[in-house]
């Protein structure tokens, strides 16, 4: 082991330097702030949406979700929150999950000041049904994405392993630019009608591509990565992650295609399929949790643990909408419900407790760390407050799914309510890590 | 063992094997001390314990005053170190030699959890009959649940183990039965895991982030800092603490399980360089050194 290393101070290259084959890449300095922007916009529009959810509870609880309101309020959860957190993030992750750092910070600015504007004007405008609100958002919200994604695909190439992070990140953009074709569909079929009855087909393709194949592909690829990092389970076996990956990918797009062409066979494999895939992800993750030397959690993985349990809820709900179709809203409503609110933003949140802290931490005492005390990044939050708000929120959801499915606005609304209390707790807690912590 | 060690005295971190290959007649000197070194005739205990101890570690194992058996030691190799200058005199890093101290191991006043889980592991039989007990010990520690006690039963205090597992966070107990039998317990302090949250960095409270000095004899001038069971940022605090101290002429080598991408650019900032060596399938490791 030792002699691997060179024998003695010789004129090794200088570290922080992207190099392909050479040197890994480092975070930038200024890519903190980069992400930085985009996390205190996706709390934003969190709280945007949270707040929304009350509104919009009666029409979930009669399961009305292609109403122009739930699809608004819901675009403020998956572009406001996910996509722009996972825009920031991976400013952040790229160089850690690739070796290599975004190609341009540059566009990744553009694609902020574009794209996140974008999502208010777009989610006002579906959800107001505002023309102009409409076009002016989904002409900022397209560019931001393109932005986005060409900065992303752009940097793959420079990306020192291939591996099932990479492949995970490329799926995921490419069905990132698939969402947004779908969504300009909507957005056309909204003024003319064109795509008639086979709308809620492609409001269904739409939404399981941006979910599953933007957010949950890319989640499953970057918690490759990151589950080993924050649970300390270097050494657990990971081969159910590509097979989640592989599965979800073949999944999407076979629910696709079934829904397109009006197949039930290909949707029944697509379905069977996304099944597989999100039980591989639930069996890595198990992996990865046995596998852990720290036994005690802290509540970023709580978070995680308890949006898996959410996710695996709404998967099992999944052959059940397939099966009854448009015969029961509600169903397909709380099930949408229950793997966004419950399974994809409370795995986010999770993320954003280990991320958002250990960034702000790294900025703020950069100079000072090693020589002398600092506050330790834990200290940065209140982990009771933290954990008050996972119960909040897990309840808020678990309340929203049940009122959703027994048609009650009372039990919805006290479930938006409790998850808007945990998102208020959340806010303040990022307010404080911003500010440098509670200390 | 250090070409240092071969031309000056003996030093209390030179190990108890690199003594007595300059003069194996040494081990009565260590035996004049304490009747527990007798064990060191046998050649099979001396292949498993002499490599794993210090001189200091020795002497505290047998409860005899390090100065006294250091200047036995050198009195019988015919070495008689300089008189030393008054202690504030000298640097830190100076006043044990020319390494490093190493990693002083986790003193606990209190008892061991007597309500957690415990875990028996018993290596004197492996001892008695030359066999490496270190492999078998590291794989129970492995396989150790956050609330479970270690309770090893070894026939010496086993003090090289404190500090590398006071490196992974374990305090001990130690407890001595007979000569030859010793009750060790190592567990998790409760502040630790209860928190679920970073202990402060590189202080006494947070033993993971104690840098080993030396673990390699043939690096002599290496500071090892095995970084593999810390979580972020505790690496990057503990890499950045041991880098303070480290000697001039010192490199530092920071065994992780990836490249610290957090570290790279503060390192450039605060004048060090390194290098990364990827090609172990299990770690990564980076020797980092002060840039001239």
């Amino acid at each position: 082991m030792t002699t691997a290393v060179p024998p003695g101070p010789a004129s090794a290259p200088v570290a922080g330097r992207a190099a392909p084959g050479g040197l890994p890449a480092s975070p930038a300095v200024g890519a903190i702030g980069l992400a930085a922007e985009h996390f205190a916009a996706a709390m934003l529009y969190l709280l945007a949406g949270s707040v929304a959810l009350v509104w919009i509870a009666p029409e979930l609880a009669a399961g009305a979700y292609p109403s122009p309101h739930v699809a608004g309020v819901t675009h403020l959860f998956t572009l406001g929150w996910l996509t722009t957190t996972i825009f920031g993030a991976l400013h952040q992750l790229l160089p850690v999950a690739l070796g290599a750092s975004p190609r341009s910070s540059r566009v990744g600015h553009a694609a902020f000041w574009t794209f996140a504007p974008g999502v208010g004007a777009f989610a006002a405008g579906v959800a107001t049904s505002s023309v102009m609100l409409h076009h002016v958002g989904i002409a900022l919200v397209g560019t931001g994405v393109v932005l986005a994604v060409g900065n992303i695909a752009a940097t793959l190439p420079r990306a020192r392993a291939r591996d099932v992070t990479w492949a995970a990140i490329a799926l995921a953009i490419a069905f990132l630019a698939s969402t947004l074709v779908l969504g300009i569909i909507l957005l056309h079929n909204l003024h003319t009608g064109f795509i008639a009855g086979a709308r809620v087909r492609v409001l269904a393709t739409h939404l399981h591509v941006a979910l599953v194949g933007w957010a949950l592909i890319m989640i499953v690829g970057v918690s490759h990565r990151l589950l080993p990092m924050f649970l300390l389970s270097h050494g657990a076996t990971t081969r159910w992650t590509p097979r989640a990956i592989a599965l979800l990918a073949a999944g999407v797009v076979a629910l696709g295609v079934g829904l397109a062409s009006r197949t039930a066979v290909v949707a029944w494999i697509g379905v069977a399929l996304l099944e597989g895939g999100v039980g591989c992800f639930l069996w890595q993750a198990r992996a990865f949790h046995r596998a852990r030397v720290r036994r005690k959690l802290d509540v970023g993985m709580r978070f995680a643990g308890c949006a898996l349990g959410f996710l695996a809820a709404s998967a099992l709900l999944g052959p059940f909408v397939l099966a009854v179709g448009l015969a029961h809203p509600r169903l397909a409503t709380a099930y949408v419900a229950i793997g966004l609110l419950g399974g994809i933003v409370l795995y986010v949140t999770g993320f954003f407790y280990k991320i958002v802290p250990l960034l702000a931490w790294t900025a703020r005492y950069r100079g000072r760390m090693g020589k002398g005390p600092v506050p330790t990044v834990a200290e940065m939050f209140s982990a009771r407050m933290a954990h008050i708000q996972l119960a909040l929120m897990a309840l808020g959801v678990a309340l929203l799914g049940g009122g959703i499915a027994a048609g009650s606005a009372h039990v919805v609304r006290c479930g938006a309510v409790l998850y808007l209390a945990g998102v208020s707790f959340f806010t303040v807690q990022i307010w404080r890590i911003a500010r440098g912590g509670r200390n | 063992m250090s070409a240092r060690a071969y031309a000056g005295p003996v030093s209390p971190t030179d190990r108890v094997s690199d003594v007595l290959a300059r003069d194996e007649s040494l081990v009565e000197v260590f035996v004049r001390h304490a009747p527990h070194f007798a064990k060191l005739r046998n050649r099979a205990m001396r292949r498993v314990m002499a490599r794993l101890v210090t001189v200091e570690q020795a002497a505290r194992t047998a409860g005899v005053p390090v100065a006294e058996l250091l200047a036995d030691l050198n009195t019988a190799l015919g070495v008689f170190p300089e008189p030393a200058p008054p202690e504030g005199d000298r640097p830190a890093d100076a006043r044990d030699g020319a390494v490093p101290a190493p990693a002083p191991a986790v003193e606990d006043a209190r008892a061991h959890p007597t309500h957690a889980p415990v875990v028996e592991v018993d290596v004197r039989e492996d001892l008695r009959a030359g066999r490496e007990p270190f492999s078998k010990i590291m794989s129970a520690v492995g396989a150790l649940r956050g609330d479970e006690v270690l309770h090893l039963r070894a026939i010496f205090e086993p003090a090289p183990l404190f500090a590398v597992l006071a490196k992974r966070g374990f305090v001990h107990e130690s407890l001595r039965h007979a000569d030859d039998d010793w009750s060790v317990w190592f567990w998790r302090p409760d502040a630790e895991s209860a928190a679920g949250t970073v202990p402060s960095p590189c202080d006494a409270a947070a033993p993971g982030c104690a840098p080993a000095a030396g673990d390699d004899a043939s690096s002599p001038h290496v500071v090892w800092l095995d970084v593999r069971g810390l979580e972020p940022p505790e690496p990057l605090v503990c890499t950045l603490a041991a880098l303070e101290t480290l000697p001039d002429g010192y490199a530092l080598v920071q065994v992780n399980v990836r490249v610290p991408q957090f570290l790279l650019p503060v390192l450039a900032e605060r004048g060090f360089s390194c290098a990364i060596d990827e090609s172990l399938a299990d770690r990564v490791l980076v020797r980092i050194w002060r840039a001239t």
